[in-house]
């Protein structure tokens, strides 16, 4: 069943229609979430946040739009609320002075945290250029369905992908290079 | 490559997305050299919290459930509702603008009628003991009183 007929049928029918939706693109919202926040509950709460404002605006839904368009700028959006959260968060803590607390929210920190922080890229990319380069990569979105999810100009969008593209290059770059060092 | 080299530093020379657009849409997305200097998506996808990695919201499934019944959907506005609100607008809109219209004719012609007060205030002649008398007009500045002064011919 595709999504405006699901979207349809949840308009018409029961709270229980929408977990179709939910279930289609849960593992999806999580994956952008994630690359978004790079923090697991965050990347939950957001998700959540996005169903539930999805499903109460359905009937603001045009249907000559594309669902998923609308959806993951619904949870783009979350996820900057998130982020700006986090900011304010941490702005606080530091002003505090309190360390104790820090080192054991890093200490606390789950795999993705981690692994990210392994990998070392992903948190030299802005959250703009993270969802880029996810809606390009894994969604195969062109500039002009980027910039429809994140309410910016195609050339906007496009400047934040080549920026996002040349950091991870130079990025590989600079690993090869330093295997070959070894 | 020295082309390239200068596309380059005016890309970070000038950080105007319009321009940096401009820049890739006319030279770097055209350039094998500099092509070379972009991860492509086989490149990019590593680095990328895959699907599988992503932990499961099934179980948020009840609690987004609960939220949604407690909280009811955003219905959307009747088109009564829209036209009732349209038509209050333009009628404010519509008063508005007369009322400007109104008050600037006004004061058009307040400025009509002070500009042209001499002009229009005339004296064929004066006497004092039915002898002519000379007389002046005087207008204070920014007023529109007229003070007429006559003298005496002697």
């Amino acid at each position: 069943m595709d999504d405006k007929q699901l979207i349809k049928n949840c308009l018409e029918g029961e709270v229980d229609e929408f977990r179709k939706i939910l279930d289609k693109y849960r593992w999806k919202a999580m994956s952008l979430a994630l690359n978004i926040l790079g923090n697991q509950e965050d990347a939950e709460d957001a998700c959540q946040d996005a169903f539930i404002n999805t499903y109460l605006n359905l009937g603001k839904f045009d249907f000559k739009k594309s669902f998923s368009n609308w959806f993951y700028s619904i949870l783009y959006n979350r996820c900057l609320d998130y982020l700006r959260k986090r900011r304010r968060f941490y702005k606080f803590f530091k002003m505090a002075k309190s360390d104790s607390f820090r080192s054991d929210n890093t200490n606390n920190s789950n795999s993705f945290e981690l692994r990210s922080v392994i990998k070392g890229t992903l948190k030299e990319l802005s959250p703009k250029e993270r969802t880029v380069l996810f809606l390009w990569a894994k969604e195969g979105y062109k500039s002009e369905e980027i910039a429809s999810v994140m309410k910016c100009s195609s050339s906007t969008a496009r400047v934040h992908l080549f920026k996002a593209r040349r950091k991870i290059k130079a990025k590989l770059e600079k690993e090869n290079a330093s295997m070959q060092g070894d | 490559m020295l082309r390239c080299k200068a596309i380059n530093f005016l890309f970070f020379i000038l950080p105007l997305k319009c321009w940096q657009d401009f820049l890739i849409s006319s030279h770097i997305q055209k350039c094998p050299s500099c092509q070379k200097k972009l991860a492509s998506i086989e490149e990019v996808k590593p680095f990328l919290i895959e699907e599988s990695e992503a932990g499961s919201i099934e179980g948020v499934w009840p609690e987004i459930k609960k939220k949604l019944n407690q909280e009811k959907r955003k219905k959307p506005r009747s088109l009564w509702f829209r036209l009732k609100w349209a038509f209050g607008i333009a009628s404010f809109l519509i008063a508005a603008a007369a009322g400007i219209w109104f008050y600037r004719t006004l004061a058009l012609d307040k400025t009509y009628l002070k500009e042209n007060l001499v002009e229009r205030f005339q004296i064929n002649y004066i006497r004092i003991e039915n002898k002519p008398a000379r007389a002046f007009l005087f207008q204070p500045h920014d007023s529109e009183m007229i003070v007429v002064w006559a003298e005496k011919n002697i």
